[in-house]
């Protein structure tokens, strides 16, 4: 049975997610002006709250975690990773991708032994990632605004309500029905953390080395959104910005 | 009469199949040397950047960046890269806002270049595969490893301009579906935006940024 606060995380989620999934199918267009960022003040306000969090919270963390054994480090990614696997496995099936949903529900079994911080099918194949803004895409829901959200960041309407919808499908969130709320509260900010140390350069590089970080962070999500979105596979160079390289 | 002429029109056939069979594999021979070739091209910059790398202690910081300047020249597209990240605002530049920008966009270029890439001494690429994409393009794809473990394996595309009677040079390198390039050429053109399409605060903006990078690596 549901705890009572996560009925109302889920109720929550439930209204964010219906919410932003009628921003999404309203205003995106699916031509690249779509992608004006129309919410541009009001994103970048939250944009700095996001940055001011990093400073004081998530950047110091992440230096510490850094500075931790390469083996704690490393069992950390792995369970941040073995987390996402459910999803993985959900959304695969969601999207008919049966091979992906297969090898992402083994990997979540075997490496369940060790709680997912040792990754016991290393250097086996590795599922792609997928999520229900992926899955939206996929059923030809448009893109929608970009929307920087407290603490998440930037995101498309679209995947903000997909987050949404993860979040509350999320076996694993059932998994852990008799974890105390303490520890399974305290995966969110962990998992933050251990993405902000596997990241920390280069994340460093968008917030201390650019010229104007909101616009690199906002370009960087776009394209990585959109190798996911294509499977990971190339860009096609001919109908995309690079074809004007040689122009 | 109808025999001779049914023999000819069959050694036509035969002459016209040989002739292409022998073009396609002379094409596919072509390509394949192209792509070697590209992935040469990334091993040598490699290569070489360690080579500068492990002597970096003993060069002055002068001798450094003369050495990484040629690296860039020799390597990297930087005419075709300057250009590129001033996306549409490059073509309605004046003569003397894009020499402006070239200049500043160079130094930061170098500036950057000398920062980071003591960081190939922490990594290893192994590609594993090169593919053209059109007559112009080609793509060498690896997988980076840091050997400090901190870092997972990390999916890299080195975007290798190949045009004919050119010699190749590296355009972009992108990193997990991130390309350096059009990263660059967005957050260029946000900045121009946000400042009613005025070139000119771009241009100011990397000077001071060039400033503060060489300010910060003289203390």
């Amino acid at each position: 049975m549901m705890k009572p606060d996560h009925r109302i995380k889920t109720a929550m989620l439930a209204g964010i997610a219906l919410f932003m999934a009628g921003c999404a199918s309203s205003s995106d267009n699916g031509d690249t002006t779509a992608r004006s960022d129309p919410y541009e003040s009001a994103n970048r306000s939250v944009f700095a709250f996001n940055l001011a969090i990093d400073d004081y919270a998530l950047e110091p963390a992440a230096k510490a975690l850094r500075a931790s054994p390469n083996a704690v480090q490393m069992g950390l990614r792995n369970h941040v990773d073995w987390v996402s696997m459910p999803k993985t496995a959900l959304n695969s099936a969601l999207q008919g991708k049966a091979e992906n949903a297969a090898i992402a529900t083994l990997n979540f079994a075997i490496n369940s032994l060790t709680f997912g911080f040792a990754d016991l099918l290393e250097g086996e194949e590795r599922p792609e990632r997928e999520d229900f803004g992926q899955t939206l895409a996929s059923a030809g829901v448009e893109e929608g605004p970009y929307v920087v959200a407290p603490f998440l960041g930037g995101q498309t309407g679209r995947a903000l309500a997909g987050w949404g919808v993860d979040f509350i499908l999320n076996p694993y969130g059932q998994l852990t029905e008799g974890v105390p709320a303490a520890v399974s509260n305290a995966s969110i900010p962990i998992s933050a953390t251990s993405i902000r140390a596997t990241y920390f350069d280069a994340i460093n590089d968008v917030k201390y080395n650019s010229l104007d970080p909101y616009a690199r962070a906002r370009s960087a999500y776009y394209q990585q959104r959109d190798g996911l979105l294509r499977n990971n596979l190339p860009i096609d160079e001919t109908s995309s910005d690079f074809g004007s390289f040689f122009e | 009469m109808t025999t001779n002429l049914g023999i000819q029109t069959r050694r036509g056939f035969l002459g016209l199949a040989a002739a292409l069979l022998i073009t396609n594999g002379w094409t596919q021979n072509a390509l394949a040397d192209r792509l070697t070739v590209a992935e040469n091209h990334i091993g040598k910059l490699i290569a070489e950047l360690r080579e500068i790398e492990a002597m970096r202690g003993s060069l002055t910081s002068e001798k450094y960046r003369h050495l990484i300047a040629l690296i860039m020249e020799t390597y990297f597209d930087v005419e075709g890269i300057t250009r590129f990240t001033a996306g549409r605002y490059w073509r309605v530049a004046s003569n003397e806002q894009r020499n402006a920008y070239k200049e500043v966009f160079r130094g930061i270029l170098l500036s950057e270049a000398s920062n980071r890439f003591d960081q190939i001494l922490t990594f290893s690429f192994t590609p594993t595969k090169a593919q053209a994409r059109g007559d112009k393009l080609i793509l060498v794809t690896g997988i980076a490893k840091d050997n400090s473990g901190q870092i997972p394996d990390t999916k890299i595309v080195w975007r290798v301009a190949a045009q004919a009677g050119k010699p190749m040079k590296i355009i972009d390198l992108e990193i997990e579906n991130i390309s350096m390039l059009k990263t660059q050429q967005d957050e260029n053109t946000a900045l121009i935006k946000r400042n009613g399409g005025n070139f000119d605060a771009l241009i100011q903006a990397m000077r001071t940024r060039l400033d503060m990078i060489n300010s910060q690596s003289k203390n």
